[in-house]
């Protein structure tokens, strides 16, 4: 509803034009927390009084349903002008014609300047771009880990499954934590690929076979995958895990020692910490310390009339300055390596330069194919699955199962969509 | 005209099968486009029907499949309950069987211990089933939900209906040994006062005869279903993108998939909005039906997506099941559809119309080229007509003028010339002229022809016609009817004496010499002339009249111009009853034979008589030999005549004068034309054994007037005439034009003076010394001379002193008939036996 109002205002800050006046453009984007968009926004406003010929009108989608939502108004041919889109999602779109390559609207010197996770590429064109980053980590207490005497881990030399598990069992021998590790295993959302995904890649298994994109079995339900599985079924089982806490707040709370989350909530745990708070490196479970890469871009959609007001916004909010601006928001930083060096927090000197670092050095993509959606679906229920009990073995060729049928529908998606 | 219609004509065979052929097939093309427009507009509004109301059938179905599914739950619910509490019994029993088993030596005590400490922990029914053991006396050994009921007695219990509970368990176990069981017991937890239905099984263990159960409150089960069913729902999909939702009566949203949504704010739990739930409701009391809705897509409510779903009611359990699809997507992936078969069509119809743009130019060309050919064809046999009848119509000129025209002379011909004579009379009875009719026949032509030769003669029938030409003034013509005889039609005259000058104009023009090829000729005309209306009033009759009178006048001499009158009928007609009647004498012996005695000079013995024809006809009266004579040479009938009249003469002198030194000789006249038989000897010779008579008795008189043509033909005979022993005499010597060339060339036996020098020599000096001079030369060749008509006494005594040898003539003997002669030559015999020998007879 707060955000319901602030579109308000923003509407009525921007008046439907009249004749003679700045040509409309939509955009949508995904509603996150009132600072982010208070920020977005604002860059908004400016990129409108920075011109006269459009008027960037911005719309809200809950985050939840932002990609039904989007999928819906596009297989409904309503979408706007301008969208934000999570990463994973942009091969599908692109397969299926919603939205439009950049490669020739967007100056190339620009693509080249942003880091890999700042690009939706699919068939080697870019079809989306984002000024701004986002990164998991493991959040702790620096004094927990004093505490039980752990060794603080670096990007070069991370815990390893073993120092994690042993670290896990300290904490959970103080007696202090029911549940010491949390992995918001009730978020059944992208979180379950975005984050757990990079997990079950460092236990030695990956969701698709990344030379072609194609072949799931022996990939997602591999023997390292099953492992995987288990080890999650380990976790709820020795209730080093909450199988379904009740909100994201249990680290804050003190109820959680060790957080795995997104750089997204780093504000909240500042707060709460202060300096005690630790911003670490995921673990490497045997195969390297890997994060899931790939946040919300910006991307044209084809449908859009006016594209080069589009291009002009996104150049706009490229910009180093509006980059800056909303990455002043705590969590966030510039995909381009320059405007990150002139980030205070994410400098080289930065406060928060680990999380530019895990982005940059260990974040990894998920699958780069128009069947992301089904994988990712398929994923979320096989985790799901398992975190209540069923065989990983079972949850995963289930979940293979259901992805090899999408291909088979969609004939491996190498036709285009009809 | 005729051009410009042929050039019409041709390009009409050129160019109307193109045009033709173009129509239609631009008019097929047109109309088979049209159709194929129609169809293609009619197949995709079909399509898209189609597809809507497949799509609709589809969520009706799916919903219809779950409706059933979900029913069947429903009321399976009890039985399903008692077979899984059976289950659970019989697992309970094997684990006690297998408890009882292992510890066979132990005390039923310790056994049953081990059974209870074995079943006690084991949950189920998501941990709302336990197991209970009695005995047989229905005391409580073992009841893993309610400790509290262990050792004691519940045999009287009994649920709020009456029913014994633990008594009836009893009753089964001991009747059946195991079963189902049914009661009424409170909820753990629940309302002291409120009792719930429970279904249990009960099986007997016989070994300790104890009853090991179960059972389930069966709203339990039911919420457990319903909560199973409600996961299904949330997890089933069907198609692209097909996901259920349930919501409860009063519009709580209680299952959706993970990939649906009702709207941006309702999740598991919260409301719809009410308006739609209204809508909802208002199909789903109607038994289930269709419903519209449009959710929002963004916060702003801007942006709606319109969802039709099916909706039906679960009954009894007041739950809404509903799927659905985007009307917007799916008109967008019909729109898709319908653009690609609208493309497909307009491939279709473009290359329909490439199709028929070419078939056009093929059938087009095609038809140019075939009618180009037939029109070249056809200028070809046009032209081949034209030239045909051009020729057929120079041809038919040519054969016109030659109708009407002479080859020879291009002058008009007889055809042409009755035409213009037909056609000027008309204009002179209109005009109140005379019209003359000229025949015109050059005397002597054949003369010309004989001894210069036809192309001689055809030469100056060319220059004739010039000059003829030359006559004819304006309506005035000439014309050649054939041979040498040509007609002048001269119109517009006054009278008669115009006719005549004319006529005077055609001799003088003929008057002088003419020159071919170096040769100089002369030659004359004699002229028929006919008057319209005078003579007759159609042009045949004035052809005939002309033509009558002109031979009439050639008959009576030549190079005279004769005017048609009505006498010359006459004798036309006469000569005409003479000739019929003179082949039925000469059929008939209607002749006489009177000979005239030839004597001699010199003692006037007669020595001869010459045979003379004389015809006394019944009704013409006597006819003069020169006039039948004439006509029976003319009508071919002489040959007959004249040998009938020489076995006449030859019977009556042999029966009067036997053969023999003094018989009485015969001299019979023979025609020119018998001449020209060359049987005629043989004839004669015949006649002459036949009666017996020497045939040199017999001297055959021959004129001057033989063709000179046949001149050598006519040798032939008469030498060979001579041979047989026949004289031969020259009769009317010296009238004609080879009087002299005749004796030296024919083997003549004698001359004889033609009666017009005998006439005229007494007085005539020139006649005179003709006469002697004849005589002379007839001495001279050795001929006897004789003259004719010798009708007086100085005549004879002339000729006697110029020593002519016989006399015939009045003067001595008339002609006479057999008996006069018979007794003139009783009468004349000489009395001292005179030679009777004729000088120069053999």
């Amino acid at each position: 509803m707060k955000h319901l109002t602030i579109i308000l205002i923003l509407l009525g800050c921007y008046p439907f034009s009249s004749f003679g006046d700045p040509k409309i453009v939509k955009l949508w984007r995904h509603d996150a927390r009132e600072i982010e968009i208070t920020a977005s926004f604002a860059s908004i406003k400016r990129f409108n009084e920075s011109q006269s010929q459009w008027k960037i009108v911005p719309d809200l989608i809950p985050e939840a349903s932002y990609t039904l939502s989007t999928t819906a108004a596009a297989q409904a041919g309503l979408l706007p002008c301008v969208i934000e889109i999570d990463q994973p999602l942009v091969p599908s779109f692109a397969w299926k014609g919603y939205i439009r390559p950049l490669d020739e609207l967007i100056d190339e010197e620009m693509l080249q300047s942003v880091n890999t996770t700042a690009k939706g590429i699919y068939n080697g064109k870019v079809y989306s771009i984002g000024p701004l980053d986002v990164s998991l980590a493991l959040f702790t207490r620096k004094s927990l880990i004093n505490q039980i005497k752990a060794r603080y881990p670096t990007l070069e030399h991370p815990w390893s499954r073993d120092e994690f598990m042993a670290i896990l069992k300290a904490v959970k021998a103080t007696g202090e934590y029911k549940y010491p590790f949390d992995i918001r295993a009730h978020d059944t959302t992208e979180w379950i690929p975005y984050a757990w995904a990079p997990m079950m890649l460092s236990w030695g298994a990956d969701l698709i076979d990344r030379s072609n994109n194609i072949t799931v079995d022996g990939f997602m339900n591999s023997d390292n995958a099953i492992k995987f599985g288990e080890w999650i079924q380990y976790l709820v089982q020795e209730q080093y895990i909450d199988p379904t806490p009740p909100n994201d707040e249990g680290f804050i709370r003190g109820t959680i020692a060790v957080q795995y989350g997104g750089s997204w909530a780093l504000s909240s745990y500042y707060n709460a910490f202060k300096e005690d708070l630790a911003v670490l490196p995921v673990p490497d479970f045997g195969n390297g310390s890997f994060v899931g890469g790939g946040t919300w871009h910006w991307a044209i959609t084809e449908s859009c009339q006016h594209p080069e007001a589009a291009v002009e916004l996104i150049t706009f909010l490229m910009t180093a300055e509006e980059t800056l601006a909303s990455s002043s928001v705590m969590g966030i930083f510039p995909t381009n390596s320059h405007t990150a060096d002139l980030s205070e927090d994410y400098g080289v000197q930065g406060k928060w330069r680990i999380l530019y670092e895990l982005s940059t050095r260990t974040a990894r993509f998920r699958p780069a194919t128009p069947a992301y959606s089904v994988i990712s679906s398929s994923y979320i229920k096989a985790m799901s699955d398992i975190v209540n009990g069923m065989p990983p073995a079972i949850a995963l060729d289930l979940a293979v199962e259901n992805i090899n049928a999408a291909f088979d529908r969609h004939q491996n998606y190498i036709t285009p969509y009809r | 005209m005729t051009d410009l219609d042929n050039r019409k004509l041709l390009n009409l065979i050129r160019y109307a099968p193109v045009a033709v052929v173009f129509v239609f097939a631009l008019a097929v093309n047109i109309i088979a486009i049209q159709d194929k427009r129609a169809q293609a507009a009619l197949s995709i509004e079909n399509l898209r029907e189609e597809l809507i109301f497949q799509q609709k059938e589809m969520i009706r179905s799916e919903v219809s499949q779950a409706y059933k599914q979900v029913i069947l739950k429903k009321y399976q619910l009890e039985s399903d309950l008692k077979e899984r509490a059976k289950q659970r019994v019989y697992e309970a029993y094997g684990i006690a069987n297998y408890v009882y088993a292992r510890n066979i030596g132990k005390s039923r005590a310790e056994i049953e211990k081990l059974i209870r400490e074995s079943l006690r922990p084991i949950r189920f029914f998501d941990g709302r089933g336990y197991y209970f053991i009695l005995d047989m006396n229905g005391n409580t050994i073992m009841n893993a939900g309610n400790p509290e009921m262990e050792g004691k007695i519940n045999w009287e219990s009994r649920d709020e209906k009456g029913n014994y509970i633990f008594n009836g368990m009893l009753d089964i176990a001991e009747e059946h040994r195991e079963g189902a069981f049914h009661w009424l017991f409170k909820k753990p937890g629940g309302p002291a006062e409120k009792k719930f239905d429970k279904v249990g099984y009960v099986k007997r263990f016989e070994p300790f005869d104890l009853l090991i159960g179960t059972g389930e409150y069966l709203s339990d089960f039911e919420e457990s279903v319903k909560e199973d069913l409600l996961d299904w729902f949330s997890e089933y999909e069907y198609g692209e993108g097909g996901y259920f939702f349930v919501l409860d009566k009063n519009g709580i949203l209680l299952a959706h998939h993970r990939h649906d949504f009702l709207g941006l704010n309702i999740n598991t739990g919260t409301p719809l909005q009410e308006n739609y739930f209204n809508n909802i409701m208002q199909q789903v009391r109607n038994g289930g039906g269709y419903v519209d809705y449009s959710k929002p897509l963004t916060l702003s409510g801007t942006v709606k997506l319109k969802q039709i779903n099916y909706v039906k009611k679960i009954k009894g359990w007041d739950w809404i099941i509903g799927t659905g699809f985007s009307a917007q997507s799916f008109e967008r992936r019909l729109k898709i559809k319908e653009e690609a078969l609208i493309r497909a069509n307009q491939q279709s119809l473009t290359n329909l119309i490439y199709l028929t743009i070419a078939s056009m130019l093929l059938l087009t060309g095609s038809s140019l080229y075939v009618g180009n050919l037939i029109a070249r064809r056809f200028e070809v046999f046009q032209k081949k007509i034209r030239e045909d009848f051009d020729e057929l119509d120079e041809t038919k000129n040519k054969m016109e003028y030659m109708a009407l025209h002479d080859d020879l002379t291009n002058l008009p011909n007889r055809v042409h010339m009755l035409k213009n004579i037909q056609k000027h009379i008309e204009l002179s009875q209109t005009d109140n002229k005379i019209l003359a009719v000229m025949f015109v026949d050059l005397d002597n032509f054949k003369n010309i022809n004989d001894i210069y030769g036809h192309q001689v003669g055809d030469q100056l029938l060319g220059v004739v016609s010039r000059k003829f030409e030359l006559l004819t003034g304006c309506s005035e013509s000439v014309s050649r009817f054939g041979g040498d005889e040509f007609m002048f039609c001269y119109p517009n005259l006054n009278d008669t004496e115009d006719a005549k000058d004319k006529a005077s104009l055609i001799h003088e023009t003929l008057s002088g010499p003419i020159d071919i090829d170096g040769r100089t000729l002369t030659i004359g005309c004699s002229i028929g002339v006919s008057i319209y209306p005078d003579n007759s009033t159609d042009a045949e009759g004035l052809i005939n009249q002309a033509y009558t009178v002109l031979y009439k006048s050639k008959s009576q001499r030549k190079g005279q111009s004769l005017f048609y009158s009505s006498s010359i009928t006459e004798q036309i007609k006469r000569r005409a009853v003479i000739e019929h009647e003179l082949a039925l004498a000469t059929k008939d012996n209607g002749f006489t034979v009177f000979y005239q005695p030839q004597s001699s000079f010199h003692n006037k013995n007669i020595l001869s008589v010459e045979a003379l024809a004389r015809w006394n006809h019944p009704a013409l009266g006597i006819i003069s030999p020169t006039e039948f004579i004439a006509i029976a040479e003319e009508a071919g009938l002489i040959n007959e005549l004249g040998i009938l009249i020489f076995r006449r003469a030859c019977e009556d002198i042999y029966e009067l004068s036997p053969n023999g030194k003094d018989a009485l000789k015969l001299s019979v006249n023979i025609s020119p034309v018998q001449l020209m038989d060359p049987e005629l000897g043989h004839s004669l010779l015949e006649i002459c054994a036949e009666i017996g008579i020497d045939p040199k008795r017999i001297t055959l008189e021959v004129t001057e007037n033989i063709c000179i043509q046949d001149l050598d033909a006519v040798r032939l005979l008469l030498t060979q005439l001579r041979e047989q022993g026949f004289g031969l005499s020259l009769d009317d010597f010296g009238t004609g034009y080879s009087s002299l060339n005749y004796i030296t060339s024919l083997p003549l036996t004698e001359l004889k003076i033609d009666r017009c020098f005998i006439n005229r020599f007494i007085g005539n000096h020139q006649s005179d010394m003709l006469v002697r001079m004849i005589i002379g030369t007839g001495r001279l060749c050795g001929l006897v001379v004789v003259a004719e008509g010798v009708e007086t006494s100085s005549q004879f005594k002339k000729l006697l002193n110029y020593e002519c040898d016989i006399c015939q003539g009045y003067y001595l003997d008339k002609p006479l008939n057999i008996g006069q002669l018979s007794k003139r030559i009783v009468k004349s015999k000489p009395v001292n036996n005179t030679d009777t020998t004729l000088p120069g007879s053999q």
